[in-house]
């Protein structure tokens, strides 16, 4: 099939998938400011990779795999924002390398959002990506891991998630 | 799929931002249009330098060393601005890519951005010298040096700050490599 040409089904696609992609921004970031900017960023790195789609992978996969691309780059340049502020707050954990099991009573019980703002970034991905209905083998895909990696990531994330829910 | 995944499905679901669809468009495309539009202007400057060195190598240039001077600065401009195009287009290749391999790719680019300054540096530095011996050349041969006086000034902070850029890259450059890999670590 020949790349996806028309600004017009596009835009349609956009419009179709934004919720999805609004999703992963607010995976990535917290800021309701912050992450209008990376919907827009995601959204205009979609835009740019459509056109050369070349019907290869499930359309959803190939969204995914950019808006994630995108979020991995804006909690990369966040990290290093944050580091230059030099002072630990809060914003450090959500990309620490793991979960932050402190700072909570036992009795505590954390909402979703709040909870998956809690995840390291690596089972944060899996498990967001699980609850947008990918299965493993998509996740791997997207990650560029294998399946095995996804199942033990995503056991790991479930097992936090069991904790403070 | 089991009861516990599909009730956080819905929760997560339900937890959509809300959004100004028809908004986000707008502003995308004028983004998208904004960023083409800056791409074919960088590439269209560099072409009118270059066709203007060219045109003063043809009209102006009643010296062999200005000649020489000229036949080296004139595919410069061209070059670099073709070069920065075809690196914007390769940029959007590399949104498809998986993470593990955007990851490795931002390794190689933080080490290709040091590349990239000490190449803009020493391409600065020879434009800078050919304007200092153009220089030294109108003024040992008597003939009008104020441009080329002005330029040598204007162009030195240029080139002072293209090089510290260049040495604060590469002493961070360890440490940016490892803050990549530690993203998704």
């Amino acid at each position: 099939m020949t790349p996806i040409k028309k600004h017009d089904d596009i835009e349609l696609l956009l419009v179709k998938f934004m919720p999805l992609l609004a999703r992963i921004a607010a995976s990535y970031e917290f800021d309701s400011r912050l992450q209008e900017d990376l919907l827009q960023d995601i959204s205009l790195a979609v835009w740019k990779a459509l056109d050369s789609f070349k019907y290869d992978a499930s359309i959803k996969t190939y969204i995914a795999k950019i808006a994630h691309n995108r979020g991995v780059d804006h909690a990369l340049k966040q990290k290093r924002h944050t580091q230059k502020l030099a002072d630990f707050d809060d914003n450090t954990l959500t990309t620490s390398s793991s979960d932050n099991f402190q700072g909570q009573s036992q009795d505590e019980k954390l909402d979703l959002m709040s909870a998956l703002e809690r995840l390291s970034l690596k089972n944060r991905q899996v498990i967001t990506m699980q609850l947008e209905g990918f299965n493993y083998a998509e996740i791997a895909s997207i990650l560029g891991t294998s399946e095995q990696a996804v199942t033990k990531r995503v056991g790991r994330a479930r097992q936090a998630l069991a904790h403070w829910l | 799929m089991d009861d516990d995944t599909k009730a956080l499905q819905e929760i997560f679901q339900k937890n959509t931002p809300i959004l100004d669809i028809k908004r986000l468009l707008i502003s995308v495309k004028k983004q998208r249009e904004k960023e083409r539009l800056k791409a074919w202007l960088e590439l269209g400057l560099g072409l009118c330098v270059s066709t203007f060195i060219v045109y003063l190598l043809i009209a102006e240039s009643y010296s062999v060393i200005l000649t020489i001077v000229l036949l080296g600065l004139a595919p410069i401009p061209i070059g670099f601005s073709f070069w920065a195009f075809k690196a914007r287009a390769k940029k959007s290749s590399w949104e498809t890519l998986d993470i593990e391999a955007l990851i490795e790719m931002k390794k190689q680019q933080a080490i290709t951005k040091v590349h990239y300054w000490r190449v803009s540096g020493i391409v600065i530095s020879v434009l800078w010298s050919f304007l200092l011996i153009y220089f030294l050349y109108s003024l040992l041969s008597q003939q009008d040096h104020f441009i080329a006086l002005i330029q040598i000034i204007v162009q030195l902070p240029i080139l002072v700050l293209v090089w510290l850029r260049f040495l604060y890259l590469r002493r961070n450059l360890g440490k940016d490599v490892s803050e990549i890999e530690q993203i998704v670590d």
